[in-house]
């Protein structure tokens, strides 16, 4: 182009600038929203004859816009519909089918949440990960979850009291998660890489419905439609009433309660490799979460030391990681957890002056003693019982073997049978909230 | 202000083009490919290679031409003759027409099954071929200016890319220390050169270096390796630490994944989109470097005047071999059997045995033709 002149080669540019505006305004993948069905949680049950059941819950962008970003009153279903399930035997050949019922293309660009259904989750979860790791539409930050009972339950029961969408449903589970840790927070990632690195194993929350608010709830309004859907506060106080069970539950399911949501999101199920092995409730998921670094903090009650059959409430913290020392050498293999915890005091039945120093001590070796004896009868019978590391145990070892093919020829697994545990507390409590002595009579 | 003539590139264009030459690598599947061979100890090969390649730079540093305009094809043809000289430039022409060719495969197919499943793969190849192919005819003094300019923006978004996706890194991963063994990290590292162009591209570009900088051009290629081997490492790093062993051979587009585990609630999320255009353009720039050189390393084999007229059938060329491979599985393998594992020979090995027979040969015939019988170095004093 040197050879032309000034106005040449604005003419030039122009005629360019102007041929291209044609086929630069869409192209092959050009996809309109409005012709996209989006699904933002899929469920996965086991089904006869090697098949599987695909339940996925679709959103309705327009039924959510008009709910008015969460609280409106006219949408019954999470995510505006009811969800659909089809049987297939695999992912991909479920979500072909799934569009002969849907009248747009399905997409999994949204997906936030994947539930795997009890039956499924115990025969092995590795079949239906594999098309997800392939699949570009899934992504690896994508929740899992491990339904008590099947995954179709919990998606028909699912009635949140304040959220419409099932993304912010999903993102508010997190939040919960770190605030009060009775359920871990799993990312498919996270999960891929314990189930590929053969010295670990996956955890997964739980979610469960629990049937005696479902029952509950029919009692009362006559039928879930009427009662539960979307209908926040409503829904609630209809179901009121108290319930019926005599102690107090942490299981998934079981908690006593009425009223809300029937579905409950507490415990953790334990895989050994990608077979669900048992689940935890809430009680134990807290210890679970503080032996893996994850615990972020929960609001728990232990007996006062001071005055028989009273309790003290306080927010316990991991002011620091684990540390974790794994003696490979010892036989049996040895385990010693070293647990740093911080406290703070927020309600107390007793009238236990915490202002004093060695009231304080007391307690915090109370603590201290039964976060010990809980974490270590839940390492021991997860290990012996299991033989499975859901706690990451090895992987503070890794650094003790020179390379890989020795670490995988150790075999940790075969080891964990007869591994001896010991746990090591250190609660120190930082803070009495905002009274110094508690009111007296 | 100082005039660049056509034709001539700065320091700092040269440093950028060597580096995003090499480090665009760890867009496709370089990462994946040393983790293969080291599993957990994958960071060292980087570092190994980079050491093993400042060697050979700091031996040879002495028989680098700092003065006369003689490219690394010339003096091939100096060094053994017009018949093995042209030999050993095709061989370079061959390598980066192979390496452009795998690059525009490896590229599209990448593009095609992670961001535009339904555009054809011909027009994807189409549309980056044709702007590698103008880069190319536009030249070398362009090209490095892109480099800068891109490679500027590319280096920036890998820190933040690597940045972002270190959350989900855990340091334990990176133990047991020796991964998959010694052995594996030596023979990686050596295998691992092979990405590295830099000394080749430097042999072939210096003479378009401006005259006034000649005296650095070493140190800008001792530079351009010292920053390629960060960067490699640096994003071996975290992929060994966020894809541990078992994994992080499975993963054929490294930096690809780790864009999308880039999580931070609500908001910021789903970012790779932000990446894609950056990792197009270092593609892009890689693209057109390796048919910019192919061509001038054939046109030079051949005595011809230019090398304007052999970018066209080039670029034919590169997009009929890209194409060679049925499949992308294939393409894979092709790179790794061959460029990979055999490629050091070319961009190392031989350049290395020309500089150093061709200043033996040049120091003779100046001596034996009654020359000062000084080194081309200290000629360089001289003049200075």
């Amino acid at each position: 182009m040197h050879h032309l002149g000034k106005s040449s080669r604005v003419l030039f540019s122009a005629i360019v600038v102007v041929v291209l505006c044609g086929p630069l305004t869409g192209c092959f993948d050009l996809v309109e929203l409005e012709d996209q069905a989006f699904v933002p949680a899929i469920g996965l049950d086991k089904g006869p004859n090697g098949t599987m059941f695909l339940t996925a819950r679709i959103d309705i962008p327009g039924k959510l816009a008009s709910s008015g970003g969460g609280g409106g009153s006219d949408v019954k279903e999470l995510g505006g519909a009811k969800p659909i399930t089809v049987q297939a035997r695999s992912i991909p050949e479920a979500l072909t089918l799934l569009n002969t019922a849907v009248e747009r293309r399905i997409s999994l660009t949204h997906l936030s949440a994947v539930v795997f259904g009890q039956d499924l989750a115990k025969d092995g979860t590795i079949a239906v990960l594999r098309p997800m790791t392939r699949y570009r539409e899934f992504r690896r930050t994508v929740f899992l979850f491990v339904a008590k009972g099947s995954a179709k339950d919990v998606f028909d029961n699912n009635k949140p009291i304040l959220e419409k969408s099932v993304t912010r449903y999903v993102e508010d589970f997190q939040q919960i998660s770190r605030d009060y840790s009775m359920a871990p927070i799993v990312q498919f990632q996270n999960f891929l890489v314990n189930i590929e690195t053969k010295t670990e194993d996956p955890i997964a929350p739980i979610i469960a419905v629990n049937q005696s608010v479902v029952k509950g709830s029919k009692e009362k309004g006559g039928g879930d439609k009427d009662t539960q859907g979307g209908g926040g506060e409503e829904g609630g106080a209809k179901q009121g009433g108290l319930p019926k069970s005599t102690d107090i539950s942490y299981v998934a399911g079981k908690i006593s309660r009425s009223g809300g949501n029937p579905d409950e999101y507490i415990g953790a199920a334990i895989f050994r490799a990608d077979k669900l092995k048992t689940i935890l409730d809430g009680q134990q998921t807290r210890y679970l979460l503080m032996v893996r670094g994850e615990f972020g903090g929960s609001m728990i009650h232990f007996p006062d030391a001071q005055q028989k059959g009273k309790y003290v409430n306080v927010i316990l913290r991991q002011s620091t990681g684990p540390d974790i020392d794994v003696d490979v050498h010892s036989k049996p293999v040895a385990v010693h957890i070293r647990m740093p915890l911080e406290a703070e005091i927020i309600g107390e039945d007793s009238t236990t002056n915490y202002v004093d120093a060695r009231n304080v001590r007391r307690l915090e070796q109370s603590m201290e003693r039964d976060i010990e004896a809980s974490t270590r009868q839940l390492v021991t019978e997860v290990l012996h019982k299991e033989q499975a590391d859901p706690f990451e145990l090895f992987r503070h070892a890794r650094a003790l073997f020179p390379t890989h093919q020795a670490l995988e020829a150790y075999d940790w697994h075969s080891k964990l049978k007869q591994v001896k545990v010991d746990v090591k507390a250190t609660v120190k409590l930082r803070r009495i909230g905002t009274q110094l002595q508690p009111p007296q009579t | 202000m100082i005039k660049i003539a056509t034709g001539e590139i700065g320091r700092r264009e040269l440093l950028a083009m060597l580096v995003i030459y090499t480090a665009s690598d760890v867009f496709l599947s370089y990462p994946q490919f040393i983790a293969e061979i080291a599993g957990e100890s994958a960071w060292m090969i980087p570092l190994v290679s980079t050491f093993f390649l400042l060697v050979v730079f700091v031996a040879v540093w002495k028989f680098m031409p700092i003065v006369h305009d003689k490219g690394i094809v010339e003096m091939g043809n100096d060094a053994f003759g017009s018949l093995i000289g042209g030999i050993l430039s095709l061989s370079y022409t061959g390598l980066f027409a192979w390496k452009a060719a795998s690059v525009s495969r490896q590229f599209t197919e990448t593009i095609v099954t992670t961001v535009l499943p339904r555009t054809p793969v011909s027009i994807i190849t189409l549309c980056v071929m044709a702007v590698a192919a103008y880069f190319a005819y536009v030249g070398l003094e362009g090209l490095s200016r892109m480099s800068l300019i891109a490679g500027t923006c590319v280096f920036v978004s890998i820190i933040v890319l690597v940045a972002l996706a270190s959350p989900w890194g855990r340091g334990e991963f990176l133990f047991p220390l020796w991964g998959n063994g010694i052995s594996s990290i030596l023979r990686g590292s050596v295998m691992g050169t092979s990405a590295f162009f830099n000394l080749l591209l430097l042999l072939i570009v210096y003479p378009a270096l401006q005259q006034h900088k000649r005296g650095t051009v070493r140190w800008t290629g001792f530079w351009a390796l010292a920053i390629t081997g960060i960067i490699f490492t640096g994003v071996e790093l975290v992929f060994v630490m966020v894809f541990p062993n078992n994994a992080s051979n499975k993963t054929p587009f490294p930096l690809y994944q780790l864009s999308r585990l880039i999580y931070f609630g609500r908001f910021f999320q789903r970012l790779e989109s932000l990446f894609i255009f950056f990792w197009v353009a270092s593609a892009v720039l890689k693209l057109s470097i390796s048919i910019w050189a192919a061509s001038y390393t054939f046109a030079q084999t051949f005595r011809m005047p230019v090398y304007r007229p052999i970018v066209a059938p080039m670029t034919l060329i590169v997009y009929s071999l890209g194409f060679m491979a049925p499949d992308f599985m294939t393409a894979l393998r092709w790179d790794t059997n061959f460029i990979e594992r055999y490629g050091w020979i070319i961009v190392v090995v031989i350049p290395s045995i020309v500089l150093v027979v061709d200043y033996f040969r040049t120091r003779k015939r100046r001596t034996g033709g009654g020359g000062s019988g000084a080194s081309p170095r200290e000629e360089l004093k001289g003049a200075v």
